[in-house]
């Protein structure tokens, strides 16, 4: 079910203070990267309810001031709570953010594409069954103002052991919103450019195009200098690296 | 809700934001401040080129066999003695034509030049990979005779390295880059542009010069075509082939930053040029500065060890 109503920022918080107090249980949030979101969290601890958030800390410390409090990628929060009972804090996650190529990740087809996703929201739904929100952005009531959120109550119904159909509906409920983002081009998204590179082939492309802006430095100092920097064979290194990426079956 | 959403395909510049990085704001497609701020009327200048450009654009696209001639005789200026020089070159020539100006106009001129047994070649993308290029096929599938298309797959290729090294010419498109996955990175307007190495491939393969061609529009409905300093694979054969692609590449995008700094209105793609890497040349003044920005470049990017264990090299040695 949707709660569909404008709320302020104070008014979310109150909401998650309240439900927090009535269940007992922190909740798991799934948030997109914008200011809006940081802002919640920020207003949640200032209410004096703990919080985590998971996302890509070299990212996340350039968008948001209070990150090193609350930051933590995908393995430090499941080592951090998984022999709980329940959710130890307020739990945010940035899936935006979540880019790699570890074993980790996993390929879901969703929305018409495929993804690839850090499981972590199923795993810590199926572990813990907190209460769920998906923050939905609304559009600010004029071109100039930020986007506003809304937290939209979500009821995965998931139990262990999970199954290859729930994970894909699950992770298409939490990627939808964002997709719809890409449409939408917000330009206080701050993880739009990144959660691109979750979609099909775009992380690999975007490794090789690491690897070949390196080889291109590599080069134009050749032609600068004509020699190779001392005891470093670049070039086998770079030759090597290209292979290994493009070798990469995902 | 629907369980699709439409795709929006955003230009994969936009993907390698991954480090440093701030959303952008809504697109201007202008030139880089630096350019723009010699040119106080640019607005001004791009609003009236454009609207010439777009009206020969349209008209060139509506020429016909029969009026090939008469179009070109009345809307092209070039300067012929140095067209035939490329022309009649007995190692062929690689035109190399960014999406400059009216550009089709530049392209008739060089099928008008194709002769029954000599013909003019164009090369690039097929349908499948750009489907605006169907207009193209359109148009120059009228001139079969004096101008033959090669598409942008491993058997246009062949062709054209064939038709080159028949003393043929050829025109190719170099500005775009359609895959991105195999593309080189050229200094470009102080960024490390996309760019793709197929010219200079095949100017190499053939031997054949690589000639920039820029298409101005001007008043009266008229083109006139300039050619830039000519790119000779000879002066880069002290080089094995990967290196040579390269420094041929940075040539030819050197010639057209040139071109651009001087006239930036008549190209589109600036958009390309804002979203891609920045390059700071002190990055290449000493071995030290070089291997420091390698290694600075994959602790930004922390999964380029995982995907590519060898690079653990550049750390090591740091």
């Amino acid at each position: 079910m949707t709660d569909r109503r404008h709320a302020s920022i104070r008014d979310l918080v109150d909401r998650l203070i309240e439900k927090t107090a009535h269940e007992g249980r922190y909740p798991l949030i799934c948030l997109p990267s914008m200011p809006a979101a940081f802002k919640l969290l920020d207003a949640c601890a200032a209410r004096g309810m703990p919080v985590m958030a998971v996302g890509h800390p070299a990212l996340m410390e350039q968008w948001w001031q209070s990150a090193d409090r609350y930051m933590a990628t995908p393995l430090t929060l499941w080592r951090k709570c998984r022999d709980g009972v329940d959710l130890p804090a307020v739990t945010a996650i940035f899936q935006d953010q979540l880019v790699a190529v570890d074993n980790s990740y996993v390929r879901v087809q969703a929305l018409g594409d495929v993804y690839h996703v850090s499981p972590i929201e199923c795993m810590l739904i199926t572990r813990f069954n907190p209460p769920c929100y998906i923050g939905l952005r609304v559009v600010g009531n004029d071109a100039e103002t930020a986007s506003r959120l809304e937290l939209s109550t979500y009821q995965p119904k998931l139990q262990a052991p999970l199954t290859r159909e729930d994970f894909r509906r699950v992770m298409a409920d939490v990627l939808r919103p964002l997709a719809q983002m890409v449409n939408e081009s917000p330009p206080d998204w701050v993880a739009g450019d990144v959660f691109t590179l979750k979609r099909g082939n775009n992380f690999n492309i975007m490794l090789s195009q690491q690897i070949r802006q390196m080889e291109a430095l590599w080069r134009l100092y050749r032609r600068q200098h004509g020699i190779l920097p001392d005891g470093l064979p670049l070039g086998n290194i770079l030759r090597n690296a290209k292979a290994e990426i493009a070798s990469i079956a995902r | 809700m629907h369980d699709h959403v439409p795709k929006r395909k955003l230009p994969l510049s936009r993907k390698s934001a991954f480090h440093g990085i701030a959303r952008q704001q809504m697109r201007e497609n202008r030139p880089p401040g630096s350019v723009c701020a010699h040119f106080p009327s640019y607005d001004e200048c791009r609003n009236k080129f454009r609207g010439y450009t777009q009206q020969l654009q349209d008209h060139a696209l509506e020429v016909t066999g029969d009026s090939l001639e008469c179009w070109v005789d009345e809307h092209v200026v070039v300067d012929r003695d140095e067209l035939y020089r490329w022309l009649r070159n007995p190692e062929g020539a690689v035109f190399a034509t960014p999406h400059y100006g009216p550009f089709v106009g530049a392209a008739l001129m060089f099928a008008q030049e194709g002769q029954d047994g000599r013909p003019s070649n164009i090369f690039y993308d097929p349908t499948e990979s750009v489907p605006d290029n169907e207009r193209f096929d359109q148009l120059f599938g009228r001139f079969r005779n004096k101008l033959n298309v090669l598409h942008n797959k491993p058997r246009g290729l062949i062709k054209a390295v064939r038709a080159l090294r028949k003393g043929q010419c050829i025109s190719i498109m170099f500005d775009v880059v359609q895959r991105h996955s195999d593309c080189l990175f050229v200094p470009f307007f102080d960024k490390l542009y996309p760019a793709m190495g197929g010219a200079a491939y095949l100017s190499l393969l053939a031997r054949a010069p690589l000639v920039p061609a820029y298409t101005i529009p001007e008043s009266g409905q008229r083109l006139r075509v300039v050619f830039g300093e000519a790119i000779r694979p000879v002066d880069y054969d002290d080089v094995e082939k990967e290196q040579r692609i390269f420094l041929m590449t940075c040539a030819l995008f050197s010639g057209f930053e040139a071109q651009l700094r001087g006239m930036p209105w008549h190209w589109i793609y600036w958009d390309n040029v804002r979203h891609a890497s920045v390059y700071d040349e002190e990055a290449i003044s000493d071995g030290a500065s070089l291997h420091k920005v390698l290694c600075r470049r994959i602790d930004a990017y922390p999964q380029l060890l995982t995907a590519a264990p060898s690079l653990k090299a550049l750390l090591d040695n740091a």
